[in-house]
């Protein structure tokens, strides 16, 4: 059981070009940044938004097969579908709204309406039963809509942000809540999430969308030490260069980097920025990625101290609160910085 | 610019007073001139009771057919634009302002003894529209439709459709959408829908006299009764006036929640 798409679809300012798969039992999360076609990805996948060419495949049944092919209503897919603004039907009862999935997939009104009590049960809101939509909090709200989305047991769960709604307070307890009913879950997931701590969380691969392609797509630890793309490298605070290697060497901007590759050609450069050492004089023996560069910036952030530098190749570094007293940092202020070659992430691009 | 602003305002207010006065006077004049002491007796008389009776039984089926014919009539105008949909619009809207006499011709026209489906129903059934209540039903209807499909079009238009989206990801098919999401979402447009189609198919003169003539008992609605009492005694014109004044007037008061929600 495996969702697999290669897809072409132009709608105005849309501009879809994806290959993806996605294998049974596992969690891909699409991150990037607003526009990136991220929605546009799930609303194809649950047949909202029709290709213009190529194929969309569950377990081998084409579900679209673009313009004038096979294409097989959402009502048929067996997906559940957790939209970002909740999407409840704001004159049915909670119960009735989750009961509404099973119901129209031909279950009788009793066994429906059990299906529905079991999952609010199983999320804790038993007590909303009878409640109007528009009477509950965010987070239950979105609660509600997962337990309607997996009450009419789909095959597939296509997941659009449901955190990003809820409020700060609610989120961390609904994440949670989706991690078990995610793991517990034995279909497909495709999940799209703002957050990186939301993929981080929840997902076991991340695919990185940009200008409506697939940038990266790889495990959630190889994404974040490794990310191929600008977008990924500002998610996680890494410092990114796009640079032309030739053996070990790599130039990014006007520095040559002694790395451990061995590419020819284009490459990512990632240097995480707790792998920058800081001296006040240049350092004894002779480290090979040494060069000297002003403080434009210092930034606090988690009980670290951000430390932007200009010079020959802007970057960041972190450091503790103790280094910036021992450093004596300040803005203007010229230091020497050296990176091990091992530290620096080397990818093809 | 403090001073234009005052007297615009006044202006304003002015004009308010103006639309308000405008609306009562009329209703002013006709209880100012109404002979009370005949209303009550005028309301008993059985052929104002069978005017009365057959103006409700007609405009409210005629409102019922057009909610039949028109619901389907308006989803298919809502869908996306072309030149079909727009030629039908026209059509549709096309009552709205003929006058009716006139929409009481063409109906003669298409389903009179002699007219183009009417020759054939006479025919092969012996059932003739014009000149029975099934004739009044079919006058006021045809005026009544573009006010029940252009408010309902308008409200199926501008609705959430993302409710609508989600239930088909939960496995609903279209009809079950309909009858369980849109309706019941659309229900203070589909009264509003009901109410100004009823409300003219309850008004209906023109149209109904032309194709349905004006035989007491059948076709003689409360407004056909009015116009034929003006010839013989204004005060009877008056009191049955009243008496229709009076009907709409309590229908609305009662249905002022549903139809008119506060929002």
């Amino acid at each position: 059981m495996s969702l697999t798409l290669d897809m072409k679809l132009r709608r105005g300012a849309l501009d879809l070009a994806i290959e993806l798969e996605v294998a049974p039992g596992e969690t891909l999360a699409v991150v990037g940044p607003n526009g990136a076609g991220k929605t546009s990805l799930l609303q194809v996948v649950a047949g909202l938004l029709r290709i213009d060419q190529g194929r969309v495949t569950l377990d081998g049944r084409l579900l679209d097969g673009g313009a004038a092919g096979t294409f097989v209503e959402p009502a048929d897919r067996e997906l559940g579908y957790l939209f970002q603004d909740h999407r409840l039907f704001p004159q049915m009862s909670v119960l009735d709204n989750v009961a509404f999935g099973p119901r129209v997939r031909g279950r009788s009104r009793r066994e429906a309406r059990e299906r529905a009590m079991a999952w609010l049960g199983s999320l804790g809101l038993e007590a909303c039963r009878d409640l109007r939509p528009a009477a509950l909090s965010g987070g239950q709200a979105q609660k509600v809509a997962l337990a309607r989305a997996l009450a009419g047991e789909p095959r597939l769960l296509l997941l659009d942000e449901p955190l990003s709604a809820v409020d700060a307070s609610a989120r961390l307890e609904l994440r949670r809540g989706l991690r078990e009913h995610l793991a517990a879950f034995a279909g497909i997931r495709l999940l799209v999430a703002h957050d990186i701590e939301d993929a981080v969380a929840l997902a076991d691969r991340i695919a990185v969308l940009e200008g409506g392609r697939v940038v990266q797509v790889g495990r959630v630890d190889e994404v974040l030490a490794r990310p191929a793309s600008l977008y990924a490298s500002d998610l996680v605070g890494l410092n990114f260069y796009v640079g032309r290697c030739a053996g070990a060497v790599a130039r990014v901007g006007d520095l040559d980097l002694v790395t451990v590759s061995d590419l020819t050609g284009d490459v990512a450069v990632t240097i995480h920025p707790r792998t920058i050492s800081l001296f006040l004089e240049r350092p004894q023996g002779s480290p090979r990625n040494c060069w000297r560069a002003p403080v434009i910036g210092l930034d606090a952030s988690l009980g670290r101290m951000r430390v932007r530098f200009g010079g020959v190749l802007p970057i960041v570094a972190e450091v503790t609160p103790a280094a910036v007293r021992e450093l004596g940092l300040a803005v203007g202020r010229e230091l020497w910085l050296t990176i091990k070659a091992t530290e620096i992430g080397v990818a093809a691009r | 610019m403090r001073a234009s602003g005052r007297g615009l305002d006044l202006v304003r207010r002015a004009l308010v007073l103006v639309a308000v006065a405008f609306l009562l006077l009329p209703l002013l004049g006709l209880l100012g001139r109404a002979p009370w002491g005949e209303v009550l007796a005028a309301v008993r008389r059985p052929e104002v009771v069978e005017a009365l009776l057959l103006s409700l039984r007609c405009s409210l089926a005629a409102t019922a057919l057009a909610a039949l014919l028109g619901l389907p009539l308006a989803f298919w105008l809502a869908g996306p634009g072309s030149l079909t949909r727009q030629l039908v619009r026209i059509l549709v809207t096309l009552p709205m302002v003929l006058p009716p006499v006139v929409s009481g011709v063409a109906l003669l026209l298409a389903f009179g003894r002699n007219g183009l489906v009417g020759g054939f129903l006479v025919e092969s059934f012996g059932f003739g529209l014009p000149f029975t209540s099934w004739g009044v039903i079919v006058a006021e209807c045809y005026v009544a439709l573009p006010f029940f499909v252009l408010t309902a079009e308008g409200g199926l238009r501008a609705r959430d459709r993302r409710p609508e989206e989600a239930a088909a990801t939960l496995g609903a098919r279209p009809v079950t959408i309909v009858a369980r999401i849109t309706l019941p979402a659309l229900l203070p447009t589909l009264s509003a829908a009901l109410l100004v189609s009823w409300a003219r198919a309850l008004g209906e003169f023109g149209a109904t006299i032309t194709f349905a003539g004006n035989l007491a008992g059948s076709t003689r609605t409360m407004p056909l009764a009015v116009y034929a009492a003006l010839e013989t005694g204004p005060e009877t014109a008056i009191a049955l006036s009243l008496v229709l004044v009076a009907v709409s007037a309590g229908i609305l008061v009662l249905m002022r929640k549903h139809w008119f929600p506060i929002r």
